[in-house]
This record gives C-alpha cells, sequence and structure tokens, in this order.
C-alpha cells in the first residue's frame, strides 16, 4: 500500500491533470492510469505485469501512473471505477477500460499499439 | 436481540414484525416492474426523514431519473437529497464502455467509494439499485459469488442497513438472475406482478429473515400515486372494548331477531338471491346510520349512482338529500373497470379521508365475478383488514343462488364475517314470500327462525313468520292452485 503513496505524492491535482492532458493531446503519448487498492490481491500482479509489459514499448510514448483508490477514492468516482484493478487510457480519447490484472497481456499489446504506440528498439 | 427499522412501507412492518435487520442487508428481488426501485426509493425517504442518511447507489438510472421517479411518488427525495439527508451516488454501468478482460479482478474499487461516500456523508444505509446492473457484463460464477460477498461484507463492516435490489428471471422459477445473493444477505423479500386469469396481481412474499420470524407466503400490494402499499390481510388487534355497544339495523324486525340490533365494530354479510332485497335492506340500514349522523359510506358495485338513488327514492328513503347534506357518501364503481389491487387502495385512501363509521358494500359478488377465486379471497381478506384494522361496522351483500343461502361455499367469508344474515324467497304461483334468517352473530344471541321480509314505502318491514301465518300463506297458496286446477 505504502508503495504507491510516493507516487501519489507527485500526482498533478485534477486542475493540473485537465491542461496537462489538453497539452499533451496534441502529441501521440498515451495517457493510462491503473487503479489498483491495497485490499485487492491482485494489487501487485498487476502492477508488475503492466510495467513488464509497458517495458516493451517506448515509455515515452506513453505517461503511466498507479493510483490507489483506497488512499483517493474521489479520483476513481472521475473515470467511474467500481472493480480493481482497472486500467483507463485517459488519452486519447475515447476513454477505454482494461479490467483484470493484466496476466493475459494482449489486450494492453492491444491497446498501445493501435494508438500508434511503438516497441522499444 | 436484533434491532430493526422500520420501512414506513405501508403493511412492510406488519409482515416482518418491525422493519429491515438493523446494520444488515436485504435482498429485494423481482422481474422488472414488479416495484423493486419504488421499494428501495420509498424506504430510503422514509428513512431520511427519521434521521437515517442514506446513500441511494443508481447503477441502471441517473441520479435525476431516480429522483424524478421518487418526487412522482410524492417521497419527496429530491428535498431530502437537497437537505443532505438522502446522497444518491451515480456509478452507472461500470463494465459498459468499452471495456477488456485481462484478468481476475475484484470489486474494491466499489467497495473504496462506498467507504469513502459513508465517511463524508455520515450515511447508516444504503440502497443499491440493482445488483443485476452492477454485475454486467456478468463474471463468472464463482468470481461472481466472491464480489457480492465483498460487497455485503463491506456494508456489514461500516454498519450499513443495506436494501440490495436484484433482477429476477422469472416470477416462481429462480430467485434472482445471478443466483447468488440470497445466501449472504439476512432477509430476503421477493416481489411479483403475476398473471392471475386475465388480470395481473401483485405481491410481495418474506422469502427468508435469518433470526426474526415474519408472515410467510404471498401478500397482495399495489402501487398508487403515494407509492408502494402491502396488505398484510389480517389487522392488528383492536383492544377489546369492555361493553357491548349495540345500534340499530334501521329496521324494527331486524333489531328484533337480532335481540338488541347490530354490534358496533363488526362485519355483517347478507347473501341471498336476485330479488331478495339486499340492496334495500343496505340502503336502509345506511341510511339509519347517517340519520343517526353518523359518517356513512356506501359503496355500490352494482348500478350507477342516479339508478341507485332512484331505486331508493321510489320506496321513500331519500338517500339523495343525505348525500347533500354531507355525512352519507355514495360512491358507485364497476369493479370491471380496475384492478383488485386499485379497488382496495382507494377504498383504504377513501376511509381514512372520510373517516366513516358504517360502511357499506353492494354486492362483493360483482366483485368475485371480476376476479380470480384467489384474487376475490386476497381482496376480502384484505377489505376485512382495512374493516377491521379501523374499528367499522360494515355491511356487505352477496349474491347466492335462491335456497342456497346457508350452504354457500367460501368458507373464510364466513370466517371475515361476525354476523350472518340470510335472505330468501319462496316464489309460487300465488305469491312470492320474502323470508330472512340469522344464521350466525358472533357475541349475541338471535332468534333462529325466519322473519318475513317486505319491501314498500318507508323500505323494508320485518316481522316474525308466526306459525299461524305461516299457516295461512300456505292455505292461500293452497286456494289458489285449488281454484286454477
Amino acid at each position: 500500500m505504502c508503495g504507491y503513496t510516493a507516487r501519489m505524492a507527485r500526482l498533478p491535482g485534477p486542475r493540473e491533470r485537465a491542461s496537462s492532458g489538453t497539452r499533451r493531446s496534441a502529441s501521440n503519448s498515451v495517457d493510462l492510469v491503473l487503479y489498483v487498492s491495497a485490499s485487492s490481491r491482485y494489487a501487485q500482479s498487476a502492477q508488475r505485469n503492466c510495467r513488464t509489459l509497458l517495458d516493451r514499448f517506448d515509455r515515452r510514448q506513453v505517461k503511466f501512473e498507479v493510483c490507489d483508490i483506497g488512499e483517493h477514492p474521489e479520483r476513481a468516482e472521475e473515470d467511474s471505477v467500481c472493480y480493481t484493478p482497472m486500467l483507463v487510457k485517459r488519452h486519447p480519447l475515447p476513454r477505454t477500460y482494461v479490467v483484470g490484472d493484466l496476466s493475459n497481456a494482449e489486450p494492453l499489446v492491444d491497446l498501445l499499439k493501435s494508438c500508434g504506440v511503438t516497441l522499444r528498439r | 436481540m436484533m434491532t430493526k427499522v422500520k420501512t414506513g412501507v405501508p403493511g412492510f412492518d406488519t409482515l416482518t414484525f418491525g422493519g429491515l435487520p438493523v446494520g444488515r442487508s436485504t435482498l429485494v428481488a423481482g422481474r422488472s416492474g414488479t416495484g423493486k426501485t419504488i421499494f428501495g426509493l420509498q424506504t430510503a425517504a422514509n428513512f431520511a426523514r427519521h434521521g437515517l442518511k442514506t446513500i441511494i447507489v443508481g447503477i441502471e438510472e441517473t441520479a435525476e431519473d431516480l429522483l424524478a421517479t421518487g418526487d412522482a411518488l410524492g417521497f419527496n427525495l429530491s428535498g431530502l437529497f437537497a437537505d443532505g439527508r438522502v446522497h444518491v451516488a451515480e456509478m452507472m454501468r461500470p463494465l459498459e464502455e468499452p471495456t477488456v478482460v485481462s484478468g481476475d479482478y475484484d470489486l474494491f474499487g466499489l467497495v473504496h467509494r462506498i467507504e469513502h461516500l459513508v465517511q463524508k456523508t455520515g450515511a447508516r444505509a444504503i440502497v443499491l439499485d440493482s445488483a443485476t446492473a452492477l454485475f454486467s457484463p456478468r463474471p463468472p460464477q464463482g468470481l461472481l459469488r466472491n464480489h457480492f460477498f465483498q460487497l455485503v461484507h463491506c456494508f456489514r463492516r461500516l454498519g450499513l442497513t443495506a436494501i440490495i435490489l436484484a433482477e429476477a428471471p422469472s416470477d416462481y422459477a429462480q430467485l434472482t438472475t445471478l443466483g447468488v445473493e440470497d445466501y449472504v444477505c439476512d432477509m430476503v423479500v421477493v416481489m411479483r406482478l403475476a398473471m392471475d386469469g386475465e388480470r395481473r396481481r401483485r405481491s410481495i412474499e418474506i422469502n427468508k429473515y435469518r433470526r426474526s420470524p415474519h408472515y410467510k407466503g404471498e401478500f397482495p400490494c399495489t402501487i398508487t400515486t403515494k407509492g408502494l402499499a402491502i396488505f398484510p390481510l389480517d389487522a392488528p388487534d383492536r383492544p377489546d372494548s369492555e361493553q357491548i355497544e349495540r345500534y340499530s339495523s334501521g329496521v324494527t324486525g331486524l333489531d328484533e331477531m337480532t335481540h338488541g340490533g347490530f354490534l358496533r365494530n363488526s362485519i355483517m354479510l347478507v347473501r341471498g338471491p336476485t330479488g331478495s332485497g339486499k340492496t334495500m335492506l343496505a340502503g336502509v340500514f345506511a341510511r339509519a346510520g347517517a340519520m343517526r349522523g353518523e359518517r356513512v359510506v356506501y359503496y355500490g358495485f352494482e348500478e350507477p349512482r342516479p339508478t341507485l338513488i332512484r331505486n331508493f327514492d321510489e320506496v321513500r328513503l331519500g338517500i339523495g338529500e343525505l348525500v347533500r347534506a354531507g355525512n352519507f357518501k355514495l360512491i358507485c364503481r364497476y369493479p370491471e373497470a380496475t384492478s383488485l389491487e386499485d379497488l382496495l387502495v382507494d377504498l383504504r385512501l377513501g376511509l381514512e379521508e372520510f373517516q366513516p363509521s358504517l360502511v357499506v358494500m353492494d354486492s362483493i359478488s360483482s366483485i368475485e365475478h371480476a376476479s380470480s377465486e384467489k384474487g376475490f379471497r386476497q381482496f376480502m381478506i384484505g377489505v376485512a383488514s382495512i374493516l377491521r384494522g379501523h374499528g367499522r361496522s360494515a355491511l356487505l351483500t352477496q349474491t347466492v343462488l335462491a335456497g342456497a343461502s346457508a350452504d354457500h361455499t367460501a368458507p373464510y367469508l364466513s370466517t371475515i364475517a361476525d354476523a350472518i344474515l340470510t335472505l330468501d324467497y319462496t316464489p309460487s304461483a300465488y305469491d312470492m314470500n320474502r323470508t330472512m334468517r340469522v344464521i350466525k352473530m358472533r357475541g349475541s344471541a338471535h332468534a333462529t327462525h325466519p322473519y318475513r321480509l317486505q319491501i314498500g314505502a318507508g323500505g323494508l318491514h320485518i316481522e316474525r313468520w308466526s306459525a299461524a301465518a305461516h299457516q295461512a300463506s300456505a292455505e292461500a297458496e293452497e286456494r289458489w292452485t285449488g281454484a286454477r286446477s
């Protein structure tokens, strides 16, 4: 649980996020949020799976953050997240959801490819 | 000892001996259209009004729609929402967007959001509308059971009195579409809207109530402009009045037959074939009450109002004047035109509003003919419940075949009625002898031989049919038939 706290502390506020979203919308970068709960047994595996997967791609094209809903329930509200783990692609629109611990890599790989994220050389 | 909290839904707290289990989850299952959401909103509003802050979690509908539904039924949900006594959380379609499944998952997102809401609002009750929509698309059965358990456990941990609504695939087969909810809930309520003959019949059943007694079986209910109302079919016992109070039936001879008139707070059933004088007796009875200054309601189910008034005027009962005076209410309706549940609600609301001490229904047979056997039985038990609940005296008429007054088969009617009077006639070539008997009269002695009844100016005339008069009548008959042959 504490593992995410340091990361969360660096998260921009909602206003900031909105503006940064607008800025990035011009670029090709993909904005991903992985919602987890420290109470959930899938929290660790989801993060691990996600990171391993993202490492196959060019990370400069992906903005990735982890959000612990237990700490920040109001953020789950924004993306109407009920299930955990839930990966939300916030940008580019439309918002897309991948539910589960990503033990099946395909959905996320397809998602990144469809957004034009290139594999690491 | 388990604590309960009243829902305020009319009748429900009687069925459950006090309402919902505090801090526990109650499952309300039913097909779409059975009134689950109304039950949830009505209870939420009542909770909120009594200081129990309630969260309504809408999965299927927007907050706006839920508030509008509640407002339309007079729950004033918008007002309670504005006051912060009700909180509506929209959690629309959690898996509806383009969602892909990539492995195992659980429900902690929702759990944390509910925890957050409870902390923020101080809510102590929650209505989830509905579990079915929350788990849609539906995860594999094992996972589903797990998720639902997490949810109920979360409510329990937060000390929430929860109402969880769930869709049922049919009225009588499987309890819920998901098939996992009832195991972990302390109470299970089933709402139905089943076909019964040509009509739909609403009912509610307490299927299970852990650690508490409850009424068993289906009870009729209805949805009115004021929300859901249930008829527990037997009214709470009224305190026994120490003194037996009698009042006049309106006919001297009938008072004599009953050894001093009818008893207060009792239901009289008058049985007889067509033309035996039931409506006339009902009219005379109602008129006498109104003349004494009592408030009287007369429900005519057989003829339109002008016809009824005219017929009464024929024998100079002057019902029209009494109606104008204000303490006599004459309501004519055709039972075919409405559902029995709605009729029952009309009766209840009408009685509550007008507060009559005498009620007449002429005749219950027209209701019987417009419904199924089961529907009629429920209706009559409901009527008895409404009447007794208010300590009213009532006269109900019932049409039976000539000569069959005494042995009509509907045992529950005999149980409902405190007194049964039968009217009959023996058509003969010469004359028509109308007779009347008291079959039973709880709490009173009564005459056992027949009386003779005549209809004329002023209504009815009832006199003891003496052996001599009987003899004279038989002789006249004989003379008449003898003269013709």
